[in-house]
């Protein structure tokens, strides 16, 4: 299984990356994995997860990624060539403003031509779900653990023994949220 | 123990495993390194550059210690004064250099190949390709280090330092001291001594070249295909998996390189590929001793490879070209602090430094060379267009100790009336940077608070206007 995890600044990567790499290490999934942090602490962070054995590249080959996680909407442009046919693109329907080189701004339309373009993806409502501050990654996390087809109760046994209630509720909500 | 970890974590862990007693490295390493070493008994040391912390490891080795440096490529070259003396020196205690390559540019300024360093200085370099192999050479390059008396690199890239992968831990075993003199004869690096030492420096590289040809971090895996090839580091990996159907020669020791094994490698496949990422340092030693290979006339000489470049290089698959978006930039960069709007609104051409983007100042910068570079490039810019002093130097203290400090006291030797902003982010330090300026017999020091607009406007105005050199620091700690 080959995973991406794409944020702005990384503390919502982090939890996630976490929670996944305990997964593995929990199923007994040999892993290995790669996280870039570009432009400091506001910059684009992208995570690539391999869980499996005889893995070699601690990166996702272009096409090969079974599902992504994203908080941003541009992240989530920046990283769906990753993207297998058949898998998961889960977005944060939020754009996350910082400042951008050369003077761009923050690009239009690409929502809907993740839409148009590919089967898999989802936009959630990320913020909604969490209704905490600290409970977005928890919330996404469930959605993707769902959307992923990985078992529920180990997830959640390693939610609830790293986690606080708000987000374990969090956690609980997005997995039920896309049935 | 089984556990996951990131590529310099693992080396942190081998340098533990192997006894290591000195560690250096420049602060920007501390972030990823402290934390590492804080359960294993060991204290970096945070030199105020590469130079001086290559130093401390030379020094901690020639004593007997195990030692271990961390480095950037750029930092290297910072380094490479005493990099070539150790290796005509050589050690006492092992010495490792641990060399960080910036291969696809994603924090420094080039896309700089240090592995010339190693042939260039007659220095072993060895290239793990992942985690496990990352502390595994460790314990490995200290063991070559001891054997030939020698400092021995340690290659990685930024792409192979922020990977992980599982690695099996071991106790740490602390070797004793040895009790060697410390003769003159071979540490002491006049002319005489030198051209001594330089022939035992040829006699141990042709030792070296011999013996790695039998070491099992060289090595042959064959699959009985069609094509060799012969990589080294994370391109293994990729290698690996973009044509598993390959017969591949996976290097460990990227200097010497083992040719005779290569030799008898080569004489077995159809036909021979040395992929590697930036020079062709691998291909053009193997076409010197006659073997032949294709190499950059099919792989590029810039950016990183992967996977999906050698699927659409060697099997023509096509590789889909990422959408162009914008890039991202760091925030401090956006806000921009007081420091660049006083700089903008006076319109004066600003030397910019390495730090220039965490001062909050990448924006207004007209020139970013190197650390330590804005008050040397103030210096010259004021030669050339006969100080018409329209420019100012702007540099972080951090970066000013690491080698601004030595251009602005040859600006004061030289009588260059130059303006240097220094913007002072140290902030886990008693140097006192006002006193600094002061003691290099700087007249014109004033420290100003970083977020008073105007205060900062006279200031730069004024040491503008004047014909000796002036620094400001902005910031100034009580």
């Amino acid at each position: 299984m080959n995973v991406l995890i794409a944020d702005v600044g990384g503390k919502n990567a982090e939890f996630v990356a976490h929670a996944l790499l305990e997964y593995g290490d929990r199923k007994q999934l040999g892993c290995k994995m790669n996280r870039m942090r570009i432009a400091g602490e506001s910059g684009s962070i992208i995570t690539h997860l391999r869980f499996g054995e005889n893995i070699c590249s601690p990166t996702v080959p272009f096409g090969e990624a079974d599902g992504i996680i994203s908080f941003d909407i541009l992240e989530a442009a920046r990283t769906k060539h990753f993207l297998c046919p058949k898998g998961i693109l889960l977005v944060n329907d939020k754009k996350i403003e910082t400042g951008f080189a050369r003077g761009a701004t923050y690009p239009n339309g690409l929502k809907s031509e993740m839409l148009q373009e590919i089967n898999g993806v989802y936009f959630i409502d990320g913020d909604a779900l969490a209704q905490a501050e600290d409970s977005l990654s928890a919330a996404m996390l469930g959605a993707f653990t769902r959307l992923l087809g990985l078992d529920k109760p180990t997830m959640l046994e390693i939610i609830v023994q790293t986690s606080n209630s708000n987000q374990i509720a969090a956690f609980e909500r997005g997995y039920l949220f896309l049935k | 123990m089984k556990e996951l970890m990131m590529t310099y974590e693992a080396i942190a862990r081998g340098a533990y495993e192997s006894g290591v007693r000195v560690f250096s490295a420049d602060p920007s390493y501390k972030k990823f390194i402290e934390s590492k070493f804080s359960g294993y008994d060991i204290k970096p040391d945070w030199a105020v550059n590469e130079k001086v912390a290559l130093e401390i490891a030379i020094g901690g080795a020639v004593c007997g210690a195990r030692a271990m440096v961390c480095l950037k490529h750029n930092g290297l070259n910072l380094a490479a004064d005493p990099l070539f003396s150790s290796a005509y020196t050589g050690i006492n205690g092992g010495l490792v250099i641990v060399v960080i390559d910036d291969v696809g540019v994603h924090v420094s300024q080039t896309e700089q190949d240090s592995r010339y360093y190693a042939r260039s200085a007659h220095i072993p370099m060895l290239e793990p390709s992942d985690s496990a192999e990352a502390k595994e050479y460790v314990k490995l390059a200290f063991e070559l280090s001891e054997r030939y008396d020698v400092p021995v690199i340690i290659r990685i890239t930024s792409r192979l330092m922020a990977s992980g992968s599982t690695v099996e831990t071991e106790e740490r075993k602390v070797a004793e001291v040895p009790s060697e003199e410390i003769a003159a004869s071979k540490y002491a690096m006049l002319p005489s001594n030198a051209l001594v030492r330089s022939r035992i420096v040829e006699e141990r590289d042709f030792e070296i070249a011999e013996y790695v040809n039998g070491l099992t971090i060289n090595r042959v895996e064959h699959a009985k295909g069609k094509i060799g090839v012969i990589c080294s580091g994370i391109v293994y990996q990729y290698v690996k998996e973009a044509l598993p159907k390959a017969d591949i020669f996976k290097i460990g020791t990227i200097y010497p390189l083992p040719i005779r094994a290569i030799r008898a490698f080569a004489s077995k496949v159809n036909q021979l590929f040395v992929v590697e990422e930036l020079e062709p340092f691998i291909e053009m030693q193997l076409k010197a001793a006659g073997i032949k290979c294709n190499g950059k006339d099919f792989i590029p000489m810039h950016g990183e490879l992967s996977v999906s470049k050698l699927r659409e290089k060697f099997n023509h698959i096509p590789r889909p070209e990422p959408e162009k978006l914008p890039v991202r930039i760091p925030s401090d960069a956006v806000k921009k602090s007081t420091v660049a709007k006083v700089l903008e609104k006076l319109g004066v051409t600003v030397n910019g430094d390495t730090d220039a983007f965490s001062l909050g100042a990448g924006t207004v910068v007209s020139t970013l060379l190197c650390t330590g570079a804005s008050i040397g490039m103030a210096q010259g810019f004021n030669r050339a267009k006969d100080n018409a002093r329209n420019n100012v130097a702007l540099i972080g203290g951090s970066a000013f100790l690491h080698s601004g400090i030595s251009a602005l006291a040859g600006s004061m030797m030289n009588k260059d009336g130059i303006t240097v902003v220094i913007v002072d982010d140290l902030t886990d330090t008693p140097v006192k940077l006002d006193e600094v300026c002061k003691a290099l017999g700087i007249e014109e020091v004033d420290v100003v608070d970083a977020e008073d607009g105007a205060a900062l406007e006279s200031a730069v105005e004024k040491g503008l206007k004047s014909r000796g050199t002036s620094v400001i620091i902005a910031g100034g700690r009580k």
